[in-house]
């Protein structure tokens, strides 16, 4: 067997075993705090968690059938349509509310119809699109946001509570950028790891015994960017013979590359890194996006880009050619259908584009 | 010359314009604060701007009044107006996204006018032609995205208007696709002020800060058009521009109210629809479209006195979100049915603004009418008030495909009509020369016309 076949063996162990301690965990604490939903970037866990709840990611998981769910038309974001959808699988089926950091307009807008199709509460909180925008407008409306799930949890954080939750987040932060600058930790991991209810504090226990050495013959080293991944997409990439080291989604590194400032007003804090920082690509200009893409180009020594988007996801889907241009670098632009993958298309597309890279590096 | 109404073809007009005094071609003239313009006329039939390029035009039905001639010549001039405010030295400022809420502002500053990007939209389908949609698709915004992306192609060509001195791109609760385009404006070293535009929550305590929020938006915008027009914002300019601004919205929503009345329709929903889309930017002279609107009204309102108007459009319909494509709102015409009420997304240009007290405040609150700010259940509510002002039969919704907000709100729009069983025909528009697909939406207009007769009938025993 090949190192990079036990290495993928290896992958799915770890994965599998990292779900158990999820679930475990889960069981554990039914009862006792309840689930907050929330999407996107622009939501801090953190204060999920000091308001005494546990945060649950709303992400695109397997097992969803979106023909029972009619409520948005096909040409919207096709991750915002299977949203409804998504809510009725068990994993969410115990949420209590959930929260949105308003980002994109569509985001905006299925807010609106999972609160008609939900019977929890749905809040909103408006986030500025563009750059150097006073902060305290925005910030009422995160707190206002949060003031709502507090009503849901029962609990007010202190300001030490808060930041203590930031220090713990911070410590997990900087764990895993660690490892991710190391080449030790797949992106398989890092996408759970963004999403996972878990507390910092046993994911940095599991990180800590996590002992996978980097693969020591990746050849072609790819940046992953674009709208949120699916379930599958990620494995055909690293199957193709390609290792994803650097990954500019909103479940890759970007979750962790931003480091919250410890001492204090917490709420403000929270607000710089999560909401006034947030280089989401609909925030305009979005330059500080690309030269973080730049960023990690340069620090992964990454050869090509996939640049995959889902269907009708405007941010994304239409500033392709944009990044095409700046990113300087081989790219393969997807336009993937959550709601109907095409696995063979895209195997075959990712396949001549690894073949494209490996050829080129071969002439070299 | 007043002929009894009649919609008629662009060749009909070309046999009328002969008709039209010299005089009144001569003095019929745009930007008449300028002293020697021999370029300014724009009294002239279809035809003539059949043959510079809008190919549409010859498809079309337009009605035969002199003030409709003049409401067309006026509106099929603004590409070339803004090229000669350019000549004459004016200060050209591009907002885009927030449909009619910052031209107020900008008209108060001197010699300064307003164009927005987004209704090059319609360009395409004027010209019958896909060049635009394919410069935008060059750069990266194809046929997944709204039909506004043709303003993408146009900053391309540098043929349609010229190099703004400043383009203002509203983000936030705006459309996805426009943000799209104005990233890659931003990229043509065409400078650009982003105004930050947050959701509207419908809860009233939350509108108080949303409306203070805004102001503070206003001011700054107001310290950049400053820097840009090299002329100190005044109080008193700023009154007499709303001043302005405020007449020409009373015309239109007189004009509507007339154009809906009970006796035969008045007038076309084509010349109806650039009259409410003159409230966005005044297609570049303020002055110029008061005057026009003033024309229209009459023209409209001594019609429906007299019971004046076209045989045959009996069924009356509320026409929800604009559609790019003119010739549809033909088809329902010629199908027995007209226009009395509208929902085009641009219900923030129809509040009367405050002429006294804080302009930027006056300018935020005119925004809580805004049609795509806030929730789905506030557009729902502005259909419904159409519908039932105007009595109306039943309710087309010309749908944009790919845009940020159509896959969202239309299916609780047409589920909240049918709860008040109101009949309801929603579709997208396609693309200039997709016919099969036009002559499919033909279809379904007329099924859907035949079916509100029908309905029409069975109510009346």
């Amino acid at each position: 067997m090949s190192l990079n076949v036990e290495h993928k063996n290896a992958e799915v162990q770890d994965l599998a075993e990292f779900s158990a301690l999820e679930q475990s965990y889960l069981r554990q604490m039914e009862g006792v705090e309840p689930l907050i939903g929330y999407l996107c970037l622009r939501v801090p866990p953190e204060y999920i968690e000091a308001s005494g709840a546990i945060p649950m990611r709303l992400i695109p998981r397997s097992g969803f059938d979106v023909q029972g769910s009619h409520s948005i038309r096909t040409d919207g974001c096709s991750f915002c349509r299977t949203l409804p959808a998504l809510l009725q699988l068990d994993y969410y089926r115990g949420l209590s509310a959930i929260l949105f950091g308003s980002c994109c307009d569509q985001m905006r807008r299925v807010s609106e119809t999972l609160a008609t199709v939900q019977d929890i509460p749905v809040h909103l909180y408006g986030a500025p699109r563009s750059w150097n925008q006073p902060k305290d407008y925005f910030q009422q409306e995160m707190t206002n946001a949060f003031t709502k799930i507090q009503i849901v949890t029962g609990k007010t954080p202190t300001n030490g509570e808060l930041n203590e939750k930031i220090r713990q987040r911070n410590r997990l932060k900087a764990t895993v950028i660690g490892l991710r600058q190391n080449g030790r930790l797949p992106t398989s991991m890092l996408h759970q790891i963004a999403a996972s209810p878990l507390p910092p504090e046993p994911i940095i226990d599991y990180l800590a015994r996590y002992v996978r050495r980097a693969p020591t013959d990746i050849k072609i080293r790819l940046l992953l960017t674009g709208s949120i991944p699916g379930v599958w997409e990620l494995s055909e990439f690293e199957s193709a013979g390609a290792c994803i080291v650097a990954d500019a989604t909103c479940l890759g590194d970007r979750v962790f590359s931003r480091v919250i400032e410890e001492n204090g007003d917490a709420v403000t804090a929270l607000y710089q890194g999560y909401v006034g920082a947030n280089d989401c690509p609909h925030r305009r200009p979005n330059t500080p996006l690309i030269e973080y893409m730049q960023k990690l180009i340069s620090e992964r020594k990454v050869g090509g880009v996939i640049f995959r988007s889902v269907k009708y996801c405007h941010p994304w889907g239409l500033a392709a050619e944009r990044m095409k241009k700046d990113l300087q670098l081989p790219i393969l632009i997807l336009n993937d259908d959550l709601t109907s993958p095409a696995v063979s298309n895209l195997r075959t597309r990712v396949g001549a584009f690894i073949e494209m890279l490996k050829s080129n590096q071969a002439r070299r | 010359m007043k002929p009894k109404p009649l919609q008629i073809d662009y060749r009909e007009w070309h046999q009328l314009f002969k008709q039209v005094p010299d005089q009144q071609v001569e003095t019929t003239r745009y930007y008449r604060q300028l002293d020697d313009a021999p370029w300014s006329q724009y009294l002239f039939p279809p035809s003539t701007h059949a043959v510079y390029g809008n190919r549409l035009l010859r498809k079309l039905h337009f009605d035969n009044s002199p003030a409709a001639l003049r409401l067309w010549g006026f509106v099929l001039s603004e590409g070339e107006r803004i090229f000669r405010a350019r000549q004459a030295g004016m200060k050209i400022i591009a907002p885009m996204g927030d449909l009619g809420c910052v031209t107020p502002l900008i008209y108060s500053f001197p010699n300064t006018i307003a164009f927005y990007p987004d209704c090059l939209w319609w360009t395409p389908f004027l010209m019958e032609s896909h060049v635009l949609f394919d410069d935008a698709a060059e750069l990266g915004l194809g046929e997944d995205s709204c039909f506004v992306r043709a303003a993408l192609g146009a900053f391309f060509k540098q043929a349609y208007f010229p190099k703004p001195d400043l383009c203002i791109g509203t983000v936030g609760a705006t459309c996805d696709d426009m943000a799209a385009v104005m990233s890659e404006v931003d990229r043509m070293e065409i400078p650009i002020y982003y105004f930050e535009l947050p959701p509207r929550s419908d809860v009233v305590s939350d509108q108080t800060r949303w409306v203070n929020f805004l102001g503070v938006q206003y001011g700054a915008l107001t310290s950049r058009l400053e820097e840009v027009t090299g002329a100190a914002f005044s109080v008193e300019r700023f009154r007499a521009a709303v001043l302005k601004v405020n007449r020409l919205r009373r015309l239109i929503a007189e004009i509507k109210k007339y154009a809906a009345s009970l006796g035969p329709n008045p007038m076309g929903a084509v010349e109806m629809m650039n009259v409410e889309f003159a409230a966005l930017s005044y297609y570049g002279d303020l002055d110029e479209c008061v005057e026009v609107l003033q024309d229209f009204k009459d023209c409209v309102q001594s019609r429906a006195a007299a019971g004046e108007g076209y045989r045959g459009q009996e069924l009356r319909i509320v026409w929800v979100t604009p559609p790019a494509d003119p010739l549809l709102m033909n088809y329902v015409e010629e199908l027995g049915g007209r226009v009395v009420g509208s929902e085009y997304v641009i219900n923030q240009t129809t509040p009367i603004l405050k002429e006294e007290g804080d302009p930027f405040t006056i300018l935020a609150e005119a925004q809580l009418a805004a049609s795509l700010a806030g929730s789905t259940a506030f557009r729902v509510k502005l259909i419904l008030e159409q519908l039932k002002s105007a009595g109306a039969d039943g309710v087309i919704i010309s749908g944009i495909f790919g845009s940020s907000h159509c896959p969202y709100e239309t299916i609780p729009i047409v589920e909240a009509l049918r709860k008040q069983n109101v009949p309801v025909l929603s579709f997208d528009v396609v693309a200039p020369g997709k016919m099969r697909l036009q002559s499919q939406i033909y279809n379904r207009i007329e099924a859907f016309m035949e079916s509100l007769r029908a309905r029409k009938r069975r109510h009346a025993g």
